[in-house]
């Protein structure tokens, strides 16, 4: 079996989604689905790692999209669409900080949970329960942008504001962390 | 598992569990929630809205003279949301769904001072927001000197709340000089209110606090507490990067820094006492944060295997604090990284992706395209502070092992074995 951590996103250049968002900012709804078919796992995966609440992920996910559809006509940063779009993300979670902080409510813990759909197998129901669980932010933010969001390690330190050899370092520790845990209790269905 | 499985795990799984949203961003977007409504636009709607409910005003009126009726309600007089301006005066505006202003209410005695007689019920919001930024500045308040202006906004409804953040900033007109202006939406809950009261601040203060330590401010919440509104502003402008999209907040215009030395000097100062040359520094970064009560800078760089770190007193300039680190750190780690390659420019860092490794594994042992091998694994390995990938693979009955360097590409070692 050969399967990559693309470095495209989803089989996508950053030169198509740059010509869809210059369509989205001509109010071409067709661009927008297209662009949101072609990114929303990196976009919710992205949320999740940051926020650990599928359901707060699920919003950030749909007011990131209502965003995009508001702003495309400031987007300059061609070539770097996917970065664009992630900090876009990332702004939404910081306002879902914001009002977890000042909000009555108590965040659920088990916040794993919810995310576990029956049509994972073991072995990914397992892997993303522990990824959500026993990882920093910082090993889950990188690893999710790595594996699900197709960034090069390079654009991660960019995005991050990190030196190169800590994004490196973290997503090892991360992934080794798995690894390890996972020759304790994993074995499912491999 | 090895740390592709892993990784292709996370993203499968990811992938199957992503909710599918299109319908409802469809939805709003199709119900104008995605865009923004300038200002004019809905002037023009408030103008036809007012001059029909002033008619219906008047018949309600001739009813009432003539029923005797004493109570009813329009739109018109319905409080929906409020706009609070903070300088060092702080004045709230609260309005109707039109955007009209029922009632300007000082909030301490600047505040007094600033509204003086001035009469801005049932003015256009907009109009009345300049009035009260024009007298701020014949007070005295806002100055070429301290231009910035903190606007807290809330609304009955979220969506509202968006739009008349966008068009209060847009409202916003320059005097003399130059204002700095930052608007955020927000929703004055127990908790924010407790903690505002816990900080002897406003609810607004406290959310810009809140949203500048988001930024990456390393000061305490308590020592943000006592600066002015400006301050606060030219530590959050230092720490945002140019046209940052940020929810729940816009602003605009330059908070002035003539108090402080600015980052270029900042950086020529750290320079000179490191003895570099500007063209040798790599990965700069200075910002304003606050340290003992202190404005500082905060200036980080490196130069060839070596970090550098500087704090610097925001008004004299003065070096408080000098580190210096050079190897096993993570940084040296990039900087060998990038010595290792033939091109020494900043951007020689850049590590090539995993294809590429296999490519150039796959390649050399069989004189094949990557995809027609078996069994592949590739993964980043750090020796010495040098970065390779281990790959491994097989093809036609043997199992293969290479090193490509994680930079340049080259073959380390290679190493072939009959698959049993």
């Amino acid at each position: 079996m050969i399967v990559f951590c693309t470095t495209t996103f989803f089989g996508t250049d950053d030169k198509t989604l740059d010509e869809l968002i210059f369509k989205v900012a001509n109010k071409d709804t067709s661009a927008l689905e297209e662009l949101y078919r072609l990114t929303k796992s990196g976009i919710y995966g992205f949320a999740l790692s940051m926020l650990k609440s599928p359901s707060d992920a699920e919003d950030v996910l749909h007011d990131t999209y209502l965003s995009i559809w508001a702003s495309a006509y400031m987007y300059a940063s061609e070539g770097k669409s996917m970065a664009w779009l992630i900090t876009i993300a990332k702004n939404h979670c910081f306002k879902v900080f914001r009002n977890r902080k000042w909000s009555e409510e108590e965040l659920s813990e088990n916040t794993a949970d919810e995310a576990l759909d029956f049509s994972l197998s073991a072995d990914e129901k397992w892997v993303l329960e522990e990824y959500l669980t026993t990882l920093n932010d910082d090993e889950r933010q990188i690893i999710m942008l790595h594996a699900v969001a197709g960034f090069k390690y390079r654009e991660i330190a960019d995005l991050l504001n990190m030196p190169l050899s800590t994004v490196l370092s973290k997503h090892h520790r991360g992934l080794k962390k798995l690894k390890e845990n996972y020759k304790k209790e994993g074995t499912l269905d491999e | 598992m090895n740390n592709r499985e892993i990784e292709a795990k996370i993203k499968n799984a990811v992938e199957k569990t992503t909710p599918d949203v299109w319908e409802r961003v469809q939805h709003d977007i199709s119900h104008g929630k995605g865009e923004l409504i300038t200002m004019s636009d809905k002037r023009k709607k408030g103008k036809a809205l007012g001059f029909i409910s002033s008619i219906a005003a008047a018949l309600v009126l001739v009813s009432m003279a003539i029923f005797g009726i004493t109570n009813y309600s329009r739109a018109d007089l319905k409080v929906v949301g409020s706009v609070y301006l903070e300088v060092n005066p702080q004045i709230e505006l609260s309005i109707n769904t039109y955007d009209v202003v029922l009632e300007a209410t000082p909030k301490n005695e600047d505040g007094k001072k600033v509204l003086g007689r001035m009469e801005l019920k049932d003015t256009q919001l907009d109009v009345a927001l300049n009035a009260i930024l024009g007298s701020m500045v014949k007070n005295g308040y806002l100055t070429s000197q301290a231009n910035s202006v903190l606007i807290s906004v809330e609304h009955q409804s979220s969506e509202k709340a968006k739009q008349l953040n966008v068009d209060v900033l847009k409202a916003v007109k320059n005097n003399d000089f130059q204002l700095a202006t930052v608007v955020q939406t927000v929703n004055n809950t127990e908790k924010l209110k407790a903690q505002a009261k816990n900080l002897n601040i406003t609810s607004g203060k406290a959310e810009f606090i809140q949203l500048i330590k988001e930024k990456g401010v390393k000061a305490s919440e308590e020592e943000l507490s006592k600066l002015s509104v400006h301050e606060l502003n030219v530590i959050f402008q230092s720490h945002i990067k140019n046209n940052e999209i940020i929810e729940g907040a816009d602003y605009k215009g330059t908070a002035t820094q003539n108090k402080y030395i600015g980052i270029q000097k900042a950086k020529e100062i750290a320079l000179k006492d490191a003895k570099v040359n500007q063209k040798d520094v790599r990965d700069f970064d200075a910002d304003l944060d606050l340290e003992k009560g202190k404005m500082v800078y905060e200036v980080e760089f490196e130069v060839g295997n070596t970090e550098y770190d500087y704090e610097l007193d925001a008004v004299s300039g003065k070096i408080l604090f000098s580190h210096k680190e050079g190897s096993k750190s993570d940084t040296e780690v990039s900087s060998k990284l990038s010595n290792s390659t033939s091109t020494s420019s900043a951007k020689a860092d850049a590590i090539i992706a995993p294809e590429d490794a296999l490519k150039k594994a796959v390649l050399h042992a069989t004189g094949l395209a990557s995809s027609k091998v078996a069994d592949v694994d590739v993964e980043l390995d750090e020796e010495r502070g040098i970065y390779h990938y281990d790959v491994d693979f097989k093809h036609g009955g043997y199992e293969y092992e290479y090193e490509i360097n994680a930079v340049s590409g080259e073959i380390i070692k290679s190493d072939k074995d009959r698959d049993d």
